[in-house]
Order: structure tokens, then C-alpha cells, then sequence
């Protein structure tokens, strides 16, 4: 049986908390909400950054690959061109596939994805509870949920050490291996794919933590559903840039 | 402790399964196999040719129609004969034909006697009779008339009574009777005495004078009385008659001088006019029955062989279908298409080998005998139609032998070939396209092509040997293989 601490506790204390006292730990946060967004937010981009200084040369090279492809495909729409356009228009997709671009347009990505996924995943929460009958601030919830993506931060770290043992990258992540054709560039545009590849260990471990944080918010009842209805629009919306990628799809 | 163990096992839990997760996941799943087929360019030696199939088909053949429509009365060959030129294969039936002729020959006799006729001047005891007869008639106009005027009178005097003379006339001989009836009673008078007065002169004056009396008031009586309306009736009807004798009558005349006229002036112009077109009418119908006649009989302009007959005794000859098909089967040649991307290479006279589906081991020499001026455009590709003449040969040759036409253009040695299917030709621009394999990716790359066959092409630039190129299967390259190599 988990109790709340009325005395704040440190950050080490809270990260270890997460791990084998999930509801206590959002309670502490709830109840001293102030800055603690920074420390999931540190982790987080630092995780990122160890992954993508791993993996930088492969996923240069991955997009070295699918820009040949691409290039081979829109060869028809190059050939009112000169060879000197074409191998022009060949160097400027070229500079984007570097380990450098790729790393830094990456991190970009993950570092806005980070702050967007907090605000929606703190949204369907606040709104549910909000809905359920709970008075409860935006600001304090949002910074108990940014301690929910900490489960990610280990997947960046294992995927990281993943990469540096195997020297490959991952192919198929979560459960879409079950649903992969072998073929990366169409796997990336079924949205089943996608929607598989979120779901793993670390993901379950965040819903669990979701779970906590919302039972912390009201220890009595409607956690389940709520924990279901964000599991659902957090899937959806990983869904979505798969869903565009295959309607604008030349392929 | 018992925490820290707990932390532990949940991280090992997390991490050692995602790590065994991952080995799974990311070395079992094998990529799909590559939907193209994966070649080397290699050098070698290359025969360029022109190759085009077609269809053996015999240098002369005819489909013979009959023009007309009449039921077949003869049939003079059967499929298989030999046919000379000008020989007659079929009659149709003439009756109609022949009375059709006959008529129009008895309407050009006509026709003709009647321009003849026209044309001869009339003989002077035509227009003396004919004078004789104005005459005549003149004669008859002018008693019609006089009976006309006759008749005319005696209505009028019937309307308008005796005159003053013929009355005062009547008055005096009626004065005359009575007094001498006066006279003849006195003298009787005198007489009437006596026992014999019956047998004396007096009684019987006295008689004779009453009677005369009687008579010439009854005379009198009749001079003043007015016409009844029978006699106008019939007196109205003799005019009326004297009247149409008298149209008659002039009618005749003007009949009997415009004769005397005609016969003095000659023929009318319009009037020969009509006549000689007449004639010619009659001779347009003769023509035209004869060319019916030389149309009911169906000749051969060539010599050969009736390779078909569709027309029985009795039968009307085949709507849109020959009645009978010559073909010359002693020289054959073969239609082809070639592509105008090769036909600059072929020339008039080039020599072609012939081989033939239907005796694979035949090889039948045959030269370029015309090569088109115009294209033919078909689905977006642009041909040229090549004949080509095949030379004499014992092979066992037939109309529609599938026949595949070879001409040898070049010869080249130690070059870079690839297969044909592995290029594709883009019309709009003329550009040589091959998907060369870069970094294991399919990457279209032009190429400059040199010479070629059905099979290789020669690779100028583009691709060097040892090169691997990508053919995917279906659509695209298999089209582009027929497009290159034109025909078939």
C-alpha cells in the first residue's frame, strides 16, 4: 500500500519512485509540481542524443538509400533536365543524407515530438479527469506526465546499446515484425505497422505509469477507462503521419 | 535491499526482454524477394538485324463481283482450276437482259422512222388535197352560216307577226269572199221560191261562195294570231343547230389550213428536237443492255488458280462477298512492319531470309521490293510497310504462312551488349533508358545505343561491362521490346 509524502522528495528519490512506487511518486509530483518537467526533459534529449551518436552513420546511410530510391523514381519527372540539373538536384538530396543532417534533423524531430506528445498526452488526461468531476491545474498535471515518458528514455538507452553491439539498426520495432513485409519503405507506410511498432515493454510500462498518475489524480475509480481512452488517441495519433505518408505515397 | 532488488528485476525484466525482443525481431524477417530480374552486361559480338514477321501472301490476286443481279446460269470452274486471262468463270441468267435489248431495238426503229419521217419534205398532191380540203371546208362554213341566218329570220318573223301589207292582203281577199258570197246569196234569194231551188246554179254558187268566205276568214284568223311557244321552242332550236353546224364547220377549216400550213412550212424545230433525242434515248438503252450482258458474264483479268468459289446454278450471286477469287500462286511475297527507328537502315533490293513457322527448317531467300513513303501509325507507334519479294523455291510455299523476314544491317565484334528487354525507349525524347543497380537500388540511367538485333543492343555509353542492370517483369519492357523491334 502506497502512501503519499506530504515532504517533497529529491529527484533521485523520485526517479527510483517511478520504478517501484509509480502512484506515490505521482502524488509527490502533483502535490510539488514546480520545475520537475525539466529533469524527464533532460533525459529524454539526452537519451536522444546517445542514441543518435550511435547511430548517426546508419541512419545516414538508411537515408542515402531511400533517397537513391526516390531518386530512381522520380527519374521520369528529371529527364526534361540536363545531366548538369540532374546531378544537381542529386547533390542537394545528397546533402540531407549526411550523419550530421540526419542526426540533427532527428533530434529536431524527437525534441518537438517530446514537447507536442506531452501537451496532447497532459490534455486527454486533464480533459478526462476534468470531465470526471476533478479540479485539478494543467501546469502541475503536465509536469507529473512528463515523468511518464521516462519507460522511453530506457528504450532510447537499450536501443542505443542495441546499435552499438549489432551494428545494425533496429528493423522492426515493438510487435511490427509480425506485421513486416521485409520491405522497410512500404512497411513505413501501413499504418498497422506503425500502430504495432508502438506497442512494446516500454510502452506498456508507460500506460502503467499513466495508469498510476491518473489513479494518483483520483485514487477512486474511472482509471481504467481513462487509461484505455488515452492509450487509444495516443495510438491514433502515432497513426497519423503514417496515414499521410501512404495517401501521398508515389510508390 | 528488498527494493533495490525489486528495481532490479523490474529493469532486467524491461531491458532483458526488449534486448531478446530485438535479436528477434530485427535478424528473422527476410526481405522481400526484388520484383526484377537482375542481369551483368557483358561484352561480346553482335549481327544486327532487322527482323518483322508477316504473312506469306501471293504477289497477284483478284476477288471477282458480278455487277448484276441476276440468278447464276452457269458456272464454269471450280475451286483448284488453273484460270488463263480473259477466261469467263460464270454467266448470270440474260432473259431479262435479251427482251430488255429487244425492246430498246424496236424503240430505236421507231423512233428513228419517226425522225425520218420529220425530215421529208411534203409532196405538192399533199397540198393540193390539203388546199382542196380548206376549200371545201370553207364551202361548208359558209352554208352553215346562211342556214344560221335563215333560221334567224324565220324565229324573227315568227316573233314580230304579218307585215301591214300581208294584213291589208289577208282584210282584202276576206272583203272579196264576203261580197261575192253577198252577191251569191242574192242571187239566190231570187230563187229561193221555186220547188228546184236545190237544183238551180244559184244554190251551188251560193255554197261555193259561203266555202271560199269561211276559208278566207279561217285565213285571216290565222295571218293575225300570235305564235305559239312550241313554234318558238322549235324555231330557237333550229338556230341553236345552225349555230354548232356553223362552230363545226369553221373548225374544220381552221384544221383543214392549219394541215395546208404545216405541209407548206415543213417540220417544227423543237418538234425534230424531241425526236432525235428520242433516237438517242433508244440507242442509251441498247448501250446500256449490252454492258448488262457483258456483266452477266464474269472474266479473269489474271492467270492462276480459283482459290475460291461462292456461287452455285441458280443461286443469286453473294451480297459483298466474291463470287470468285483468283490468286497467282507462281510468285509470293511478304508484308512487314518495321519500326521507323530501323527503317533507315533497309534499302530497295537489300537481300532478306525468309523462315517459316509452318517449315522451321527453311531458310527462303527474298529481296526488299518496296519500301512505303508513308507511314503507319498504330497505338503511338510509327511503322513502315516493307514488301518483300520471295525469290523462286521448291519449299511448299502457301497464302498465310507465318514468315519471319531477317535482314542482316551490320556486324560488330567485342562490344557491350545488354538484352533488349533490359531498355526502354521514351518516344518523346528518343532517349535510351536501363535501371543500372546503384548501391543495390534500381537507378534509371540513360544509355547511348549503337547497333542492335532482335535480341542485344549495342551499348555506346551508359553502362561498361560488369555493370548490373534490373528488368522488372511485365508491362513496361515487354512493350518496349515490341515497340523497338516493330511488326511482330
Amino acid at each position: 500500500m502506497e502512501e503519499t509524502s506530504p515532504v517533497q522528495r529529491s529527484l533521485l528519490s523520485l526517479l527510483i519512485g517511478i520504478i517501484d512506487r509509480p502512484r506515490s511518486t505521482f502524488a509527490q509530483l502533483l502535490a510539488f509540481p514546480r520545475w520537475k518537467w525539466v529533469m524527464p526533459a533532460i533525459l529524454v534529449l539526452l537519451a536522444t542524443v546517445i542514441l543518435l551518436v550511435v547511430s548517426a552513420q546508419l541512419l545516414a546511410e538508411q537515408a542515402a538509400q531511400q533517397q537513391a530510391v526516390a531518386f530512381s523514381r522520380i527519374q521520369g519527372q528529371l529527364e526534361s533536365m540536363t545531366e548538369a540539373q540532374r546531378e544537381q538536384v542529386r547533390q542537394q538530396m545528397s546533402m540531407f543524407s549526411t550523419p550530421l543532417a540526419v542526426a540533427a534533423a532527428e533530434f529536431a524531430r524527437r525534441a518537438v515530438g517530446m514537447f507536442v506528445g506531452w501537451a496532447i498526452g497532459t490534455l486527454i488526461i486533464y480533459f478526462g479527469l476534468v470531465i470526471g468531476g476533478l479540479e485539478i491545474g494543467f501546469g502541475a498535471l503536465f509536469s507529473a506526465y512528463t515523468w511518464t515518458s521516462l519507460p522511453f528514455v530506457v528504450r532510447d538507452l537499450v536501443d542505443a546499446a542495441y546499435v552499438a553491439i549489432s551494428g545494425t539498426l533496429r528493423v522492426n520495432p515493438g510487435l511490427s515484425y509480425f506485421l513486416s513485409t521485409g520491405d522497410t519503405l512500404s512497411d513505413a507506410r501501413n499504418p498497422l505497422w506503425v500502430a504495432s511498432g508502438q506497442i512494446d515493454l516500454f510502452f506498456l510500462w508507460h500506460v502503467i505509469l499513466v495508469y498510476a498518475l491518473i489513479r494518483a489524480a483520483r485514487p477512486k475509480g474511472g482509471a481504467v477507462g481513462l487509461t484505455l481512452v488515452y492509450t487509444l488517441v495516443y495510438l491514433a495519433l502515432r497513426l497519423l503521419p503514417a496515414l499521410l505518408a501512404a495517401r501521398l505515397s508515389f510508390g | 535491499m528488498r527494493r533495490t532488488a525489486i528495481i532490479l528485476v523490474i529493469l532486467a525484466v524491461v531491458i532483458g526482454g526488449s534486448l531478446v525482443l530485438y535479436r528477434y525481431t530485427s535478424q528473422a524477417k527476410e526481405p522481400p524477394a526484388p520484383d526484377y530480374e537482375t542481369i551483368t552486361a557483358e561484352k561480346g559480338n553482335l549481327i544486327s538485324t532487322v527482323s518483322a514477321t508477316g504473312s506469306i501472301e501471293p504477289e497477284d490476286e483478284v476477288a471477282l463481283l458480278f455487277r448484276g443481279a441476276s440468278r447464276v446460269a452457269e458456272v464454269l470452274v471450280k475451286e483448284g482450276d488453273q484460270v488463263a486471262v480473259d477466261q469467263v468463270l460464270a454467266r448470270l441468267d440474260t432473259t431479262d437482259i435479251s427482251l430488255a435489248m429487244a425492246q430498246a431495238e424496236t424503240n430505236l426503229a421507231i423512233s428513228q422512222a419517226q425522225l425520218e419521217k420529220l425530215k421529208t419534205p411534203s409532196a405538192d398532191v399533199d397540198i393540193t388535197a390539203a388546199q382542196a380540203a380548206v376549200t371545201s371546208a370553207e364551202a361548208a362554213a359558209d352554208s352553215a352560216r346562211s342556214a344560221l341566218a335563215s333560221a334567224q329570220a324565220s324565229y324573227n318573223d315568227l316573233v314580230n307577226g304579218p307585215s301591214a301589207d300581208e294584213l291589208q292582203a289577208a282584210q282584202a281577199t276576206l272583203e272579196r269572199a264576203r261580197i261575192v258570197r253577198d252577191q251569191a246569196q242574192s242571187a239566190y234569194d231570187q230563187v229561193a221560191n221555186q220547188p228546184n231551188v236545190g237544183m238551180l246554179p244559184q244554190s251551188a254558187q251560193l255554197q261555193q261562195a259561203t266555202v271560199d268566205y269561211e276559208t278566207a276568214a279561217a285565213n285571216y284568223r290565222i295571218t293575225t294570231a300570235k305564235p305559239k311557244a312550241s313554234q318558238l321552242a322549235a324555231a330557237r332550236a333550229q338556230i341553236a343547230q345552225a349555230e354548232a353546224s356553223v362552230a363545226q364547220s369553221e373548225a374544220s377549216l381552221a384544221n383543214a389550213q392549219s394541215s395546208l400550213d404545216r405541209l407548206q412550212r415543213g417540220p417544227a424545230e423543237q418538234d425534230l428536237a424531241i425526236s432525235e433525242a428520242q433516237v438517242r434515248q433508244s440507242e442509251l438503252a441498247i448501250a446500256q443492255s449490252r454492258l448488262n450482258e457483258s456483266n452477266s458474264e464474269l472474266v479473269s483479268p489474271i492467270s492462276g488458280v480459283a482459290t475460291s468459289v461462292n456461287i452455285g446454278i441458280g443461286e443469286l450471286p453473294p451480297a459483298g462477298q466474291p463470287a470468285v477469287v483468283i490468286t497467282d500462286l507462281s510468285r509470293f511475297h511478304l508484308d512487314i512492319l518495321v519500326d521507323e527507328i530501323d527503317i533507315a537502315k533497309l534499302s530497295e533490293g537489300q537481300p532478306v531470309s525468309i523462315t517459316l513457322d509452318a517449315l522451321p527448317d527453311a531458310v527462303i531467300g527474298g529481296h526488299i521490293d518496296r519500301i512505303s513513303p508513308t507511314p503507319v501509325s498504330s497505338t503511338g507507334i510509327t511503322s513502315y510497310k516493307v514488301t518483300v519479294v520471295v525469290d523462286e523455291t521448291n519449299a511448299a510455299l502457301r497464302s498465310g504462312l507465318s514468315a519471319t523476314a531477317s535482314i542482316t544491317t551490320d556486324e560488330l565484334r567485342d562490344i557491350v551488349l545488354l538484352p533488349n528487354r533490359a531498355i526502354q525507349i521514351d518516344r518523346s525524347s528518343g532517349r535510351a533508358l536501363v535501371e543500372k543497380i546503384v548501391n543495390g537500388v534500381p537507378t534509371t540511367t540513360e544509355v547511348q545505343l549503337g547497333s542492335r538485333n532482335e535480341q542485344y543492343s549495342q551499348i555506346l555509353s551508359g553502362v561498361e561491362a560488369g555493370d548490373e542492370l534490373a528488368i522488372r517483369s511485365g508491362g513496361g519492357l515487354d512493350q518496349l521490346r515490341s515497340t523497338m523491334f516493330g511488326g511482330g
